[in-house]
C-alpha cells in the first residue's frame, strides 16, 4: 500500500474512495431513499426503521430515563415521520430532520411527565439502570467490568439531572456524536448559544459526576 | 505579561479544545493559561475528562420488538386511511342534488315505517 503524499499524481489511487465521493454516495442513496419514502414504499420505510431505530431510541432513553416511555416514544416518533414525509425539505439531512422531530416529541413528553408526575418504570432506579448496562457489550475484565459499568450508571444519573435544553445538546453533541451545524438546525440556536450552553451543561456535568463519585467513595469505605 | 483569561474566553478556548480545534494562535495562550493556573488546570482536566466519557458512552440498543411494532402500526393506519379515501370517493362521485333528497326520503321512510301501528 503507498504510504500518504507517495502517490504518483498522474496515477490517482483507486481505492478506497475519498471522503467527499462517499459523502456524495450517501447523499444519492439518501435522495433515493426519500423519492420511495415519498412514493409511501413500505419497504423504504422499514429500512429507515431499522437504521435509525437504535439511535432514535438511544436518544429517548437518555432524554426521558425511561425505558418504557422511551420505547413509546420511539414509536410516535417513527409515526410522525411516516405522517409528515412530504413536509420534508430535501435542504436537510434526514438524521437532522429525525432527530429534530425526535427532539420536539422528547420535550413535550417530558412536560406532560412534569405534569403527571413521573414515568411509568423507575427513573434510572438501580433495576432500570442494570438492564441497561446490560444490554450494552461490557468489557472482559471484572475490574473494567465494574468500573465501566459504575462510570456508565453516573453518566446516565448525571445526565438526568441536567435541565431539558442542556440535556438535549449534551445528548446530540457528546453521546450521538453530530456537527454543530446538525445541533444548530435541530434546535434552531445560533453556533453561539449551542456552545455556551454545551460549556456550562458539561461543567455541570462536572460537578454532579464527582459528587456522585465522592459520595460513592464514602460509602465503600 | 501573562493575562487573565475572562469567562468569555474560558469558554471559547474549553469549547475548542475539547473539541480540537484550537486556533494556532489560542495554542500557546491556552498552554501558558493553564500553566500559570492550577485551579483552571484542574477544570479542565475534570471538562475534559466529563466530554470523554460522555462520548464512551455506548448506545442503548433499541428492543428487538420496536420495528416490527412500528411496521405493524403504520400498516394499520395506512389501511384505515386506504379505507377512508375509498369512502370519500365514493360519495363524492354522487352529487349532493340527488344524495340529499334520497338521504331525506329514506329519513322519511324510516319514520314511516316506524310510526306505523
Amino acid at each position: 500500500m503507498a504510504a500518504h503524499g507517495m502517490s504518483d499524481a498522474s496515477t490517482p489511487p483507486a481505492s478506497p474512495p475519498s471522503a467527499p465521493q462517499s459523502a456524495n454516495a450517501a447523499e444519492l442513496s439518501e435522495r433515493v431513499l426519500v423519492s420511495k419514502l415519498r412514493r409511501r414504499d413500505p419497504a423504504a420505510f422499514e429500512l429507515l426503521v431499522r437504521t435509525h431505530q437504535d439511535r432514535v431510541y438511544d436518544f429517548c432513553v437518555r432524554m426521558v430515563t425511561d425505558r418504557e416511555e422511551a420505547f413509546d416514544l420511539t414509536q410516535e416518533i417513527f409515526f410522525s415521520i411516516h405522517q409528515n414525509l412530504e413536509k420534508f425539505r430535501a435542504d436537510s439531512k434526514l438524521t437532522t430532520w429525525i432527530f429534530r422531530i425526535a427532539k420536539n416529541h422528547c420535550l413535550n413528553r417530558l412536560k406532560y411527565l412534569k405534569r403527571r408526575g413521573r414515568g411509568r418504570s423507575e427513573e434510572f432506579g438501580d433495576v432500570n439502570e442494570l438492564a441497561i448496562v446490560e444490554s450494552v457489550g461490557l468489557p472482559q475484565q471484572a475490574d473494567d467490568v465494574l468500573s465501566a459499568q459504575r462510570d456508565r450508571q453516573f453518566v446516565h444519573m448525571a445526565i438526568a439531572q441536567l435541565d431539558e435544553d442542556q440535556r438535549v445538546l449534551v445528548v446530540l453533541r457528546d453521546v450521538e456524536g453530530l456537527t454543530y451545524e446538525e445541533i444548530m438546525e435541530i434546535t434552531e440556536l445560533a453556533e453561539g448559544t449551542v456552545k455556551s450552553r454545551l460549556h456550562r451543561a458539561r461543567e455541570k456535568l462536572g460537578g454532579i459526576l464527582a459528587k456522585l463519585e465522592s459520595s460513592f467513595a464514602d460509602r465503600g469505605e | 505579561m501573562r493575562r487573565e483569561l475572562s469567562k468569555a474566553d474560558v469558554e471559547r478556548l474549553f469549547v475548542a479544545a475539547v473539541d480540537g480545534s484550537l486556533p494556532d494562535e489560542d495554542v500557546e495562550r491556552f498552554n501558558d493559561a493553564m500553566e500559570g493556573d492550577v485551579a483552571l488546570k484542574s477544570r479542565y482536566e475534570t471538562y475534559q475528562r466529563t466530554v470523554k466519557l460522555l462520548r464512551g458512552q455506548p448506545r442503548v440498543q433499541a428492543p428487538a420488538a420496536l420495528a416490527s411494532v412500528i411496521m405493524r402500526r403504520t400498516k394499520r393506519r395506512r389501511s384505515m386511511m386506504h379505507s377512508l379515501k375509498l369512502h370519500e370517493v365514493n360519495l363524492s362521485r354522487v352529487p349532493a342534488e340527488v344524495l340529499i333528497p334520497l338521504l331525506l326520503a329514506a329519513a322519511v321512510a324510516l319514520f314511516l315505517m316506524t310510526a306505523s301501528p
